[in-house]
């Protein structure tokens, strides 16, 4: 225990990690803010915003057909009158919400018409796919097709029941589910901070002398991995948090804590069901342990370097090459590539946004399962290499010594 | 000379530079071949027929050229050339909104060479690869010490080291600019360099006065210029930070976190290496996007005008300058002190290994009769495969309508299949597309994704599977990446073998399925197709009924006299007069 406190300290616990997390900090915060303003016509346009903080509360909550009723009262009229651009473009209109009649429109159909009518539209596309995937499971049921049978009994399954009772405002947690920034952040804290891992030892010739002490060898290796593991996960853990809180702070995500996560336009084919809140932890939660797999990785290259730059450079080429591969195979059903890939498991939003299966021995296996799965295995096989890797190295230098 | 000597086998051996920059450029030239597509796919895949229009109206507008092209489109797109004729007609419309900069020509090769998409990687890895070992290389090795208490050890250390490390900076830019003047050239041809930059779509919105030649030196110059920065900037940190890890670290965020993190304008406007090293964006003209919400027009970049390029030049010089004179500081002062030798380990290699998916042989399909005319409906051991609702649905013998067993899920992801559909023997064929938008506020591409893919269900078992697949994904990391695999697929009748899928009618192409290249295909489908497992039969242009062998690729007519249709029964051809 002690020797694992003293190698997170020597590595980790340093004054250039602490700047460099701080740093980053700021410019994440930064960027976040810069993507809302971006995105975001609540934070550009100070009209919209009022309106919408005055509308919302009327709509927000269950919805129910009267309230439904209510805004298509407002909203259908509008729409007549703006369809053949006959409506006047003045923008002091009497008894208008913004004053223009166009920007009314625009405004009511992007945040109430338009996610109002996907929510309430949702029980009965999912009630759809659970029949279609009904059918198909008792048709290949019939014809023998074990595989294909339970593949569809699974998405049945997953699809029954899902419904979106309540209207939320959730363009945070859209804009949230899409932010990757932070990830690259992450990974250039690791890489600077896992390349040196041992090659700081080696730098100072401190790795012969460990070896001659009991806590050396193998020991303080395994102390070295314990320390990375602790480090791997707490940055992209910390770097989550801070998407999180600075996301709240610059659009409200609190209201759709409790919204089911299929609620989310690009999450709507989504192979989980929590709510969006426990959805984003569950993400950052594996976002980290890819990060954690990769930083294994880091650890087994950074064994090989004579000096930090190796590491550096290798790390970062097997992140590019994993980037590449994802940005090749995120989107196809390939859903194999996926499940071995560390980035589809660090940028997660497809894997977990999307029904798909890989077939292990005629087991139906959703993909982030798989991939969770792999991601640990790719972990553990890295640091078990490091640590036989390593251990064997030494022990053979101190025979010869 | 011989200390000259000497530090140049230390960059090349020691530092392993010469492993680094051979790597540099098999990644160079791999990222050539692998993401380089035709800026116009079209004129590519009918280049042929477009060069032959060309030669009519290559150069600058005249009233005689939009007279001739005008004739030709009236006269009708029907002839061996028609599809040239649809491209060439779209390069007019495009020379008529600017006839005194815009000229007609084979844009494809200057429009790739100019284009950058993303921040040259495998550029900057090596710059700061080769640039961070010449000062931290001597700071780790305590030889630096030693170096400064020696005669020569003074200014000459740091003057040929730092003059090395920004020349090996510069040979690296100067030859991504040659391998890539090499590649466009032998892919595309790059005629015309005294044409003016805009005749290439990509600027034609610009408004500085340059010619093609100019515009490719004025990039060479810049990315020069920024890959200059880059290395003094690196040389700089890594004489300061003296480790390894942390001068790789910094230089690696100097690099790539403005191109990530900053908007397109900021970029370009200040002197940032990545900004110089993506010259692209100093050439451009203004780019304005429809909003979403609204349906205005934004201005999505501002054209960077030839003082604000100059302004950055500067800068970026300053910034060189104030490394090297940090750098001499640095040098020129106290003696540093770090100790210590590192041991000498063998390097591990990696083995990446992919894996890859098993191919299914694929039973040759017997007995093939396809006409298009009846393919919105397809007969197989007493099913009916028709579609209804948009959704391919199977009859069986007593009428039972059920839904092909496609992918259950797309009421919720949005999927469409596109009619009409193929079928051979027990197989049917369908498209699906499915799209994605990430980005909410512009009407633009930013933040889409779109998948196209072609697949096949087995009428025996139901099994289905996708055989051919398009993604084209504009964003990654909010960095807009351009476009992708053009959709191979269509939306007109099409034709599947084992290798190859046949797309008929206008913009007609064969894809390969194996690796997805396109080559022109000339089948008119304004009367029917059919195809009898072999061979494609058509009526050309001209009337006469002909037949395209699918194994051997030859084109010949059945029959001499003209016919008006045709159809393919179990018995042969019956033609109608």
């Amino acid at each position: 225990m002690r020797l694992f406190r003293f190698e997170l300290r020597k590595l980790f616990l340093r004054a250039p990690v602490f700047i460099a997390l701080a740093v980053f900090t700021v410019l994440d915060l930064a960027k976040i803010r810069a993507v809302a303003d971006d995105a975001s016509l609540l934070r550009t346009d100070e009209v919209w915003a009022r309106v919408y903080r005055e509308q919302y509360g009327n709509y927000s909550g269950e919805m129910t057909l009267e309230k439904i009723d209510t805004l298509l009262d407002i909203y259908k009229p509008l729409e007549w009158i703006t369809n053949d651009i006959t409506a006047t473009t003045r923008s002091d209109v009497e008894g208008t919400l913004t004053g223009n009649y166009y920007s009314d429109r625009n405004l009511l159909e992007r945040y109430f018409v338009s996610p109002m009518r996907r929510f309430y539209n949702y029980r009965g596309n999912a009630e759809e796919v659970v029949r279609l995937a009904r059918e198909n499971e008792a048709l290949y049921a019939r014809l023998g097709c074990g595989y294909e049978a339970r593949m569809n009994a699974a998405v049945a399954r997953i699809y029954s029941g899902r419904a979106v009772a309540e209207f939320r405002y959730t363009e945070g947690y859209r804009l949230l589910f899409t932010y990757d920034f932070s990830a690259v952040l992450a990974l250039l804290i690791l890489l600077y901070a896992l390349c040196q891992t041992f090659a700081r030892d080696r730098e100072c010739r401190m790795d012969e002398l460990m070896l001659a002490t009991p806590g050396g060898g193998s020991s303080s290796i395994l102390a070295k991995l314990r320390a990375a593991t602790v480090f791997t996960l707490a940055v992209p853990l910390w770097f989550s948090t801070v998407d999180y809180l600075g996301f709240g702070l610059v659009l409200d995500l609190s209201e759709a804590n409790g919204l089911p996560v299929y609620a989310e336009g690009t999450m709507a084919a989504a192979s989980v069901g929590m709510s969006l809140l426990g959805f984003y932890t569950v993400s950052a939660l594996t976002r980290a342990l890819g990060f954690w797999a990769l930083g294994m990785v880091f650890l087994l290259i950074s064994e090989a370097g004579r000096h930090a730059l190796l590491p550096f450079a290798g790390g970062a080429a097997v992140f590019l090459i994993c980037t590449a591969a994802g940005v090749r195979w995120g989107y196809s059903s390939e859903a194999l590539f996926k499940a071995v890939n560390p980035y589809c498991v660090i940028i997660n939003r497809l894997l977990f946004g999307r029904t798909e299966f890989i077939n292990v021995l005629g087991a139906p296996v959703l993909t982030w399962q798989a991939a969770i799965v792999m991601s640990a295995l790719l972990g553990l096989t890295a640091a078990a290499l490091a640590l036989f890797l390593g251990g064997k190295n030494n022990i053979r230098k101190g025979v010869l010594a | 000379m011989t200390l000259l000597h000497f530090e140049i086998r230390k960059m090349l051996r020691t530092n392993r530079g010469a492993v680094v920059a051979a790597l540099f450029l098999a990644a160079e030239v791999l990222l050539c071949v692998l993401t380089d597509f035709p800026a116009n796919p079209d004129a590519a895949l009918y280049r042929e027929q477009y060069l032959h229009y060309l030669e009519r109206v290559d150069g600058a507008w005249t009233r005689e050229k939009a007279d001739f092209l005008e004739c030709e489109a009236a006269r009708g797109a029907d002839g061996p050339y028609a599809e040239g004729l649809d491209v060439i007609y779209e390069q007019y419309r495009y020379v008529n909104e600017g006839r005194e900069n815009r000229f007609f020509l084979d844009s494809n090769g200057w429009a790739s060479l100019l284009r950058d998409r993303a921040l040259d990687l495998p550029l900057a890895a090596a710059i700061i690869l080769l640039s961070v070992p010449v000062y931290c290389g001597e700071a780790a090795s305590g030889m630096e010490s030693l170096a400064l208490t020696s005669r020569n050890g003074r200014r000459l250390f740091l003057l040929q080291k730092t003059a090395l490390a920004l020349a090996a900076a510069a040979a690296l830019s100067l030859s991504t600019d040659l391998i890539r003047l090499a590649f466009c050239a032998a892919k595309y041809d790059l005629p015309h360099p005294d044409y003016p930059m805009q005749s290439v779509e990509a600027f034609g919105g610009a408004e500085k006065t340059l010619t093609l030649a100019g515009a490719e030196a004025l990039a060479a110059a810049l990315r020069l210029l920024g890959s200059l920065e880059l290395a003094a900037a690196t040389l700089c940190l890594s004489a300061y930070c003296r480790r390894f890890a942390l001068a790789a670290f910094l230089s690696s965020a100097a690099a790539v976190l403005p191109w990530i993190g900053l908007g397109q304008e900021t970029q370009y406007s200040l002197p940032l290496p990545s900004s110089l090293m993506m010259p692209a964006g100093f050439l451009r003209g203004s780019e304005y996007a429809a909003d979403a919400a609204t349906g205005g027009t934004v201005a999505v970049f501002r054209e960077v005008t030839a003082a604000q390029t100059a302004a950055v030049s500067l800068g970026a010089a300053l910034v060189i300058a104030a490394c090297l004179l940090l750098l001499r500081r640095r040098y020129g002062g106290f003696l540093g002190g770090g100790r210590g030798t590192f041991k000498k380990t063998a390097a591990l290699c990696l083995a990446l290994c992919l894996l890859l998916g098993g191919c299914e042989d694929a039973a040759p399909a017997e007995d093939v009769i396809y006409n298009s005319r009846d393919s919105a409906a397809y007969e197989y051991g007493g099913l009916t495969v028709t579609s209804e609702n948009g959704r391919p649905v199977v009859l069986d013998g007593d009428g039972n309508v059920t839904a092909l067993p496609l992918d259950p899920l797309a009421p919720v992801d949005g999927a469409v299949y596109i009619e009409p559909f193929f079928a051979r023997g027990r197989y049917v064929y369908f498209r699906r597309e499915f799209s994605e938008s990430v980005g909410w506020s512009l009407a633009d591409d930013s933040g889409k994704t779109y998948v196209a893919s072609l697949l096949r269900v087995d009428l025996d078992t139901f099994r289905t599977e996708v055989v051919f697949e398009t993604v084209t994904q504009h964003t990654v990391f909010g960095i807009d990446i351009g476009g992708g695999t053009p959709d191979l697929l269509g939306r007109s009748d099409f034709i599947v073998d084992d290798e190859y899928i046949y797309v008929l009618g206008a913009g007609g192409r064969r894809v390969e399925i194996s690796t997805g290249r396109a080559t022109p295909l000339d089948i008119p489908t304004n009367r029917n197709v059919a195809y009898d497992g072999r061979s494609i039969f058509y009526v050309d242009r001209s009337g006469v009924l002909t037949r395209f062998d699918t194994e051997s690729g030859e084109t010949r007519a059945v029959s001499d006299e003209t016919v008006s249709d045709f159809r393919l029964t179990e018995s042969g051809i019956v033609t109608e007069p």
